[in-house]
């Protein structure tokens, strides 16, 4: 009898007993005694998680058409895991432990009298949504799949695009209540030992009380806990992070989570999309640079239009002060406030319409043009210069989706700087975005590679994009 | 070691109250003066400043003027009658007037290097007529913006102090510009507007174009201006290149090349006039000294410089109409 | 793509163009300049490898590291308040110089890491280049060939030119402090003292384009300058230029802090990337700023030229004391 089944009782009944003392309240729990080979056993399972008439067609069915007779649960069980059809697992369940979690992973067990290993059957049927176009991350060219919620799916939509042996899925479970499970994947020839190993340890040190989504571990994996830039990208495309893959990056999926977590994550990547390797060189280096001023604006616009009008108004041409100052004359909030606020209500607007279910989201929309568009300027509330400058920067933030947290958080940080200290106090925040972007280093990694400092590569893949042809031979050569 | 709460609280709390109490907090723009020109003279000893003010909520310029013993009291009284709080940032124009010497114009230069802040580059004129009235200062003003895009004059500030003991300034007489060289110690060369002074103009770099009657009233040139310096050993040769040129007969009978050649001699006659003023002056107004001495060297007397004209294309003539 | 051996070259240099650029400019006539400063980067560069040895031996005595951090301590001050001057002049009352010190002091929070420190520096000086082309392109109509000196060539002028290039600033001396790596060693000063004087002698020769006779007398000439600039879409560029200025004095003040560290005998690490810790920061600012308002009524231009001149006496003393040790050592050991 090997080692590993001494845990549990031989007994049937006690096993039995056992899970439904910790299952038997749940409705969804299912368990039917049978003969097998003259072997009394105990199916036992989740509803809804696991099929019934998947067991009995591939199992239950299989086993009454041998007709075998077995000496005890012992022979039973041998002859399941080493010579039967049945889609059973290789290895003996001895430890209960193991037994929950195979329950929880939606397997059916098989409890054996006179054997104290169970075995368990591959029988999961459990709802789940099918693999649809992403939300997010809107492409006109490349694949339209996105993740879902199974981390065993997401698994197979990677290895369908990474048809190679190199292709590493380590799965683990997490140190949460609820023993959720996540997914390392890499590249073994292309990801560095180090920074894999790097990754592992300091997953499976993470204490969470719950792990919803890939997320939950970003805090965990950044250096320095002051710095906003993500310590990872996301995606929840599996061609984006199949992508990555071949870049030498680890993918981390977690279960339940459509989104996977990439890293390191640099900071060009928030302006990398999979239509830039599919337009033209040109056009795609010019969208890239635009998303790059896109995000300036998003960031510092509002703050330079604050500076320029309360301290350094000879920034501003001659015929547009005019305008300017009867604008700013006819509120009554100082410029620093006014955008203030109004970006604040603007950011209202948003989490409105993010959160309202569907059937009202359309109803904010027209509340928060109407009231902000309409009849705050009217009402001399706010000004006309400082609505289109703050809407103007909340369009810009959405170029660059991944990084909207943070282009809220330093723009509301810029117009406050900016508002008080006037141009140094704009130059501060340009270089507290800087050095945080500088001072980044996800697992040893330059987080500004390969735009600083400035070489080949930044033009290669990081401003803008070289022709293919060029990027395949980079590729080539690259360690 | 971690910070006690309490401590961490209050250092937050400092920082938060240092952030929002050291910025001084500047005057809102509506509460600004926005000055677009001042105006200087002195009167019975006493001097003057007009700031020129930008547009009102009405559309119009105002005015803010102010009377004092020295140039310093005189721009602070004017700040002071001003509405709002005086900007200078936008200012474009500094007028002063046209008989004082290099010395006193070099004084209200500083002032304005030191007061005006943060003033841009202003251009620097010198109004030939009397010192404007309030009233009309906003008419004044508009002209002499208009001609100065007309003539291309460029006379900056930095211009007035780059040359040592002397300055070339352009000056308005109400119906164009002409151009006077001063010279530390009271020596002045002064031409009218006419072709000698707009030459003078581009050969001291204060303007880039020609837009005069040549002398004798045979015909108008128009054209821009580009000026190249060449030291040689036998002297500096200027070459005057002249760009989108136009030349409009003014009495019958005066064909194409006829009017070519009676505009090069006009402007190489301007030429020798002027030398020969600034050779009398002394100085070096033309700015021509360091080109002398990459060649000649230190404490060499140089050859008399040479006016090559280059026509970049054919000048357009057009007979008298 | 893996950050190791951070190099603090491109720190070292924007930290030396503050001292160039924020300075008073008018130190020699761009003619003298340029012929001069071939021979004056080679003496500063001696003059800083010689630092660098000496530096070894002396290192040990704990009276000369705290002088050396006084220095830079002091530097670190003198600097904030030059910001401030240049910006009360230009913006009268908008900012007190404690908004200034905090302004700039306030990144050096996320400058504590030297790979922070010389990553940031690399991205200013990638903007700098840019920037400052625009910024000359922008007054390119006032520079006049016509406004350039002639002045005699004299022992007296060339003296007062290698005088004014001839200054030992500390970004010179503190290559002395890094441990030793691959990038470190005498071409890190000769590159400095090269570069830096290079641009000093191009800066005074667009600045002596620009006001000719006038340029002796100026405050702050690079700024002055800058006022006529415009370009494009914004009417004028001083803005632009004070805030590079402002980033450019942050990075300094960052680097001041590290190098103090190191004085202190700082975190050791084996991989070079040290990392200040934050607990000194409060110091460092404290210290920083109370110096500042002690100074406020001083002319930042003498106490510079003092301090100048006391990191040259410095320099001076570390070398004579530390050639003394080694011979000393030298004898024990014969």
């Amino acid at each position: 009898m090997p080692e590993k089944c001494k845990e549990s009782s031989r007994s049937l009944a006690e096993n039995a007993q056992f899970l439904r003392s910790l299952f038997g309240m749940s409705a969804d729990y299912y368990e039917k005694e049978l003969v097998i080979g003259g072997i009394r056993c105990r199916i036992v399972m989740f509803t809804g998680l696991s099929s019934p008439e998947k067991l009995t067609v591939m199992a239950l069915s299989l086993l009454e058409q041998e007709r075998r007779r077995f000496a005890d649960g012992a022979a039973l069980v041998r002859y399941l895991l080493t010579s039967s059809r049945i889609p059973a697992e290789s290895e003996p369940l001895a430890k209960r432990a193991e037994w929950i979690e195979r329950l929880a992973n939606g397997l059916a067990l098989l409890l054996v009298e006179g054997s104290p290993c169970a075995v368990a059957l591959s029988t999961q049927e459990m709802p789940q949504r099918s693999v649809s176009e992403p939300d997010g991350e809107g492409n006109m060219h490349g694949p339209q799949e996105a993740f879902t919620e199974q981390l065993r799916a997401n698994i197979s939509l990677l290895r369908r695009q990474f048809r190679t042996a190199a292709l590493v899925a380590e799965v683990h479970t997490a140190h949460t209540h609820a023993r959720t499970e996540y997914c390392l994947c890499y590249d073994r020839e292309r990801a560095a030992a180090d920074t894999v190993e790097a990754v592992r340890r300091r997953l499976a040190g993470i204490r969470l009380p719950v792990l919803l989504d890939s997320t939950y571990f970003a805090s965990f994996l950044k250096q320095d806990k002051l710095n906003l830039f993500p310590a990872a990208a996301y995606t929840v495309r599996p061609a984006t992070a199949c992508a990555r893959l071949c870049e030498g990056k680890i993918v981390i999926l977690v279960a339940g989570s459509p989104s996977a977590m990439i890293v390191p994550s640099f900071f060009s990547e928030h302006f990398e999309c999979l239509d830039d390797y599919s337009s033209g060189a040109v056009f795609a280096g010019l969208i890239r640079l635009l998303k790059y001023l896109a995000f300036a604006l998003a960031v510092f616009g509002p703050a330079l239009y604050v500076m320029a009008l309360s301290f350094a108004p000879e920034i501003v041409p001659a015929d547009l002060l005019a305008g300017l100052a009867r604008a700013e004359a006819e509120t009554p909030l100082p410029p620093m406030l006014e955008m203030l606020s109004v970006s604040l209500l603007l950011e209202i607007v948003r989490e409105a319409g993010l959160r309202a279910p569907k059937s009202i989201s359309h109803t904010v929309s027209i509340v928060g043009a109407l009231i902000i568009g309409e009849t705050a300027v009217s009402a001399g509330i706010v000004s006309i210069p400082v609505l289109t400058m703050a809407a103007a920067a909340t369009i810009a933030t959405l170029a660059v989706p991944s990084l909207y947290e943070q282009s809220i958080l330093f723009r509301f940080a810029a117009i406050l700087l900016a508002g008080i200290w006037g141009v140094l106090g704009f130059a501060c925040c340009v270089l507290l975005v800087t050095a945080m972007a500088c001072g980044s280093d996800p697992f040893g990694y330059d987080y500004l590679y390969p735009l600083m400092p400035p070489g080949r590569a930044a033009w290669r893949d990081g401003f803008v994009r070289s022709i293919w042809s060029r990027l395949a031979r980079a590729d080539r050569r690259a360690p | 070691m971690a910070v006690p709460f309490p401590k961490k609280l209050l250092t937050i709390a400092a920082l938060l109250a240092a952030l929002l109490l050291c910025g001084c907090g500047t005057p809102l723009l509506s509460q600004r003066s926005i000055v677009r020109a001042v105006f200087f003279d002195e009167t019975d000893g006493e001097a003057r400043a007009l700031l020129l003010l930008g547009e009102n909520a009405a559309g119009e310029m105002e005015c803010a003027q102010g009377r004092g013993e020295t140039p310093q009291q005189a721009l602070y009284n004017a700040e002071q009658n001003a509405p709002g709080t005086v900007f200078y940032g936008l200012m474009e124009l500094a007028a002063l007037p046209a008989d004082w010497e290099q010395e006193k114009l070099l004084t209200y230069g500083r002032l304005l290097l030191q007061e005006a802040q943060p003033a841009p580059e202003v251009q620097v004129l010198l109004l030939g007529a009397e010192p404007p009235h309030p009233n009309d200062a906003e008419a004044l003003y508009r002209a002499l913006c208009a001609a100065q895009k007309k003539y291309g004059m460029q006379s900056s500030l930095a211009g007035l102090f780059a040359r040592e003991n002397e300055c070339a300034l352009p000056v308005w007489q109400g119906d164009g510009f002409g151009l006077v060289f001063l010279r530390q110690g009271g020596a002045r060369i002064s031409y009218g507007p006419s072709l000698v002074a707009q030459l003078a103009a581009v050969l001291c770099g204060e303007s880039d174009r020609f837009d005069c009657t040549l002398p004798g009233g045979s015909a108008a040139l128009t054209a821009r201006a580009a000026l190249y310096r060449q030291a040689e050993p036998d002297g500096t040769t200027l070459t005057l290149t002249l760009k989108d040129a136009q030349l409009h007969a003014l009495a019958s009978g005066a064909a194409g090349q006829t009017l070519t050649a009676a505009a090069e001699n006009a402007l190489q006659s301007a030429f020798r006039q002027i030398l020969q003023d600034t050779a009398q002056a002394g100085g070096d107004p033309l700015g021509l000294r360091v080109f002398d001495f990459s060649v000649q060297g230190a404490g060499k007397t140089a050859p008399r410089p040479r006016l090559e004209i280059f026509w970049q294309d054919a000048p357009v003539t057009q007979p008298p109409g | 793509m893996k950050r190791e051996k951070p190099d603090l070259f491109a720190a070292l240099l924007i930290s030396l163009m503050t001292n160039l650029l924020l300075g008073d400019g008018a130190g020699y006539w761009a003619r003298l300049g340029l012929l001069s400063f071939p021979a004056c980067a080679a003496a500063l560069a001696g003059v800083a490898w010689l630092f660098a040895r000496s530096w070894r031996q002396v290192e040990p005595l704990r009276p000369v590291r705290w002088l050396w951090l006084a220095l830079l301590t002091g530097a670190a001050a003198l600097e904030l308040l030059r910001l401030w001057q240049l910006l009360c002049g230009v913006y009268p009352g908008s900012l007190t110089l404690l908004g200034v010190c905090l302004a700039a002091l306030l990144p050096v929070l996320y400058l504590r890491r030297v790979s922070a420190i010389a990553q940031t520096a690399n991205v200013l000086l990638t903007l700098s280049l840019p920037a400052g082309l625009i910024l000359i392109a922008s007054v390119a109509g006032g520079l006049r060939v016509s406004n350039l000196q002639t002045p005699a060539c004299t022992a007296a002028a060339w003296g007062q030119a290698a005088a004014a290039q001839m200054v030992v600033y500390p970004e010179l001396l503190m290559p002395a402090l890094w441990p030793d790596h691959d990038k470190r060693g005498p071409h890190t000063a000769a590159r400095l003292a090269g570069i830096g004087l290079a641009v000093s002698a191009g800066l005074q020769l667009v600045l002596e384009l620009y006001f000719g006779a006038a340029l002796p007398w100026q405050e702050n000439p690079v700024h002055t300058a800058a006022r006529a600039g415009t370009f494009l879409l914004f009417r004028r560029l001083e803005w632009l230029q004070l805030a590079l200025w402002c980033m450019m004095v942050s990075v300094k003040l960052a680097l001041y802090l590290y190098a103090g560290v190191r004085l202190l005998g700082g975190q050791g690490c084996k991989s070079e990337n040290n990392a200040v810790g934050i607990k000194r920061l409060p110091v460092y600012f404290l210290l920083v700023v109370s110096l500042c308002f002690c100074w406020r009524q001083t002319d930042p231009e003498r106490l510079f030229a003092a301090q100048n001149r006391l990191t040259a006496v410095f320099a001076a003393a570390v070398i004579a004391g530390g050639g003394f040790l080694w011979l000393c050592r030298s004898q024990k050991n014969c």
